[in-house]
């Protein structure tokens, strides 16, 4: 479904050239729900930010359905591909109701005639679990997780086929942590979702993704299912990250590589 | 919801003195608009004249006196009112949609459009206000209200094109605006209706502060004589034909003086209080 072929890209901060990305090749399959995992600098979120279209690559393609994405892509192209993204505190315009910042993608995509938002809206608001009374309320008066659960929301008004979660829950606690993710679970079954999931906790990939990446200083150390991976790893770097999943039992720990 | 028991209603009455502020501009705004009903000679604010009560001190037929062809003072301070708060709203008007189109272009597009327009700004910031509106007028035909209306202008949008600059740059990492762009939103849109309305606090505070000053300016170009013109009541000519007869007739100053001293004062308390009220600094 998205082909990423020999992706490069560079920042140059202050007369220093930093490599980003070096020679990214990877394929995601529909239905998949692909994680890219790496720590803070391995190039994860420049990757994602290509795919959306915020940056554009120096070297390669980025392949959608076989057509080529770049950064100016058509308002039909931009409609597939949705994001939903780290922090849920700047994630919602403070200074407009959930309704308004809902109806925005279904105004921008023409997604149902003009008198239907109101029901579209409540109709992607119960998807994720929030009742319609939320519509006219505004961001400060959510918690972290209903927030979230309102940037899903926004990002399934334009129908898309691939959503990119930036670390959607590592600002949430355990709890609500594990309800969100258990949400994202079945909207994917619901609505046919692919979902490339960048995190670096290795605990929710293992229980979320069926295939991983791991990045390091821009480049892919290791790619493959994610069973074989958390069995099997092959480069040192995924070792030292699965070893470093926190764990409570013996048994826990006597499975790590 | 009531706005009188709300939380900003009670941040903005912490201070007593915002409070005071709010009550004198209501004040002066109801005198400017009712000025023919309340004032005592509304016909003394044209070409009128009465010399057998001319240089009369204050009394209580004229409270604030009359000045040197009899025409009562009060009343055209109040008229003079309507000529002041008129130029503040009309500069205002032009200013802050130009500044505010300027800042959120400079700081939402940044590179190139980032570099022009704000060098263009800091050449008309770095002319003060006053010496600017000058040599505006200067270039201009003869001196009216309407050139002194557009010379401040010219002079005033430079601040709000700065204010606007910073905030956008500020609120463009968010993460809702990243949102808005990859969910496809015009720049017009992600300008307009996303960043603008996080600016509002400010730049509500920042137009009131700056209506006391304005009107400021305004009356220091017609002391100079560069306001409206004769027989039009204007608080900053009126102070000036006074001048010239310190001390003996001194209520044809002091009472125009006292009355752009209250103005501009009563702006700034409630631009005060509408600082603390949305807790932004401008």
């Amino acid at each position: 479904m998205i082909k990423i072929q020999d992706i490069s890209k560079q920042f140059t901060i202050k007369n220093n050239i930093v490599k980003a990305l070096s020679n990214i090749n990877l394929e995601i399959l529909e239905r998949d729900c692909f994680a890219i995992v790496g720590e803070s600098g391995s190039g994860k979120t420049t990757l994602a930010n290509i795919i959306l279209g915020i940056y554009q690559q120096d070297e390669g393609e980025v392949l959608f359905e076989n057509k080529i994405l770049i950064k100016n892509r058509s308002l039909q192209l931009r409609k597939l591909i949705q994001f939903v993204q780290q922090n849920p505190m700047s994630t919602l315009n403070p200074k407009k109701t959930i309704y308004s910042t809902i109806a925005l993608p279904l105004q921008i995509h023409k997604i149902v005639e003009n008198n239907k938002y109101k029901e579209k809206v409540e109709e992607l608001l119960s998807f994720v679990g929030l009742e319609s009374n939320f519509m006219d309320r505004y961001p400060d008066t959510l918690s972290g997780g209903q927030k979230q659960r309102v940037a899903i929301a926004r990002a399934l008004a334009t129908e898309p086929k691939v959503i990119i979660l930036d670390e959607p829950t590592s600002a949430l606690d355990v709890i609500v942590q594990s309800k969100v993710l258990n949400l994202l679970l079945d909207i994917k079954k619901k609505f046919d979702l692919t979902y490339i999931f960048i995190t670096h906790d290795l605990s929710v990939v293992k229980n979320i993704a069926n295939k991983v990446v791991v990045m390091n200083k821009g480049e892919i150390e290791e790619t493959g299912e994610t069973i074989e991976i958390f069995q099997n790893p092959k480069s040192e770097y995924t070792k030292t990250l699965i070893r470093a999943i926190p764990t409570v039992t013996d048994e826990e720990d006597a499975t790590k590589p | 919801m009531n706005f009188f028991k709300s939380k900003y209603f009670y941040k903005f009455s912490r201070n007593p003195l915002s409070v005071v502020g709010l009550v004198i501009v209501t004040t002066i705004v109801i005198l400017a608009i009712f000025a023919p009903f309340i004032t005592p000679f509304p016909e003394h604010v044209g070409p009128f004249t009465d010399f057998a009560n001319k240089s009369k001190p204050p009394s209580s037929t004229y409270i604030f006196g009359t000045d040197k062809i009899g025409r009562d003072i009060f009343t055209r301070v109040i008229f003079g009112y309507r000529i002041s708060l008129t130029l503040g709203i009309v500069v205002l008007a032009i200013a802050v949609p130009i500044g505010v189109t300027m800042g959120l272009c400079a700081g939402y597009v940044g590179k190139k459009t980032e570099m022009i327009l704000m060098r263009i700004t800091d050449v008309f910031l770095a002319i003060p206000a006053l010496v600017l509106a000058l040599s505006i007028i200067g270039l201009l035909d003869r001196p009216n209200l309407f050139y002194t209306m557009i010379a401040v202008s010219m002079a005033w949008w430079p601040w709000y094109t700065r204010l606007i600059y910073n905030i956008t740059r500020s609120v463009k990492t968010e993460g809702y605006i990243a949102a808005a762009e990859i969910m496809g939103a015009s720049k017009l849109h992600i300008m307009f209706r996303e960043i603008l309305p996080n600016c509002l606090p400010s730049l509500l505070t920042k137009i009131t502060l700056d209506l006391g000053f304005v009107i400021l300016v305004g009356s220091s170009l017609s002391f100079l004589g560069l306001g409206a013109q004769p027989p039009t009541p204007d608080l900053g000519t009126m102070v000036a034909k006074g001048a010239s007869v310190l001390p003996d007739t001194w209520w044809f100053s002091l009472f125009p003086g006292f009355a752009i001293l209250i103005v501009v004062l009563g702006f700034n308390l409630v631009g005060d209080g509408l600082k603390d009220m949305f807790d932004v600094d401008v």
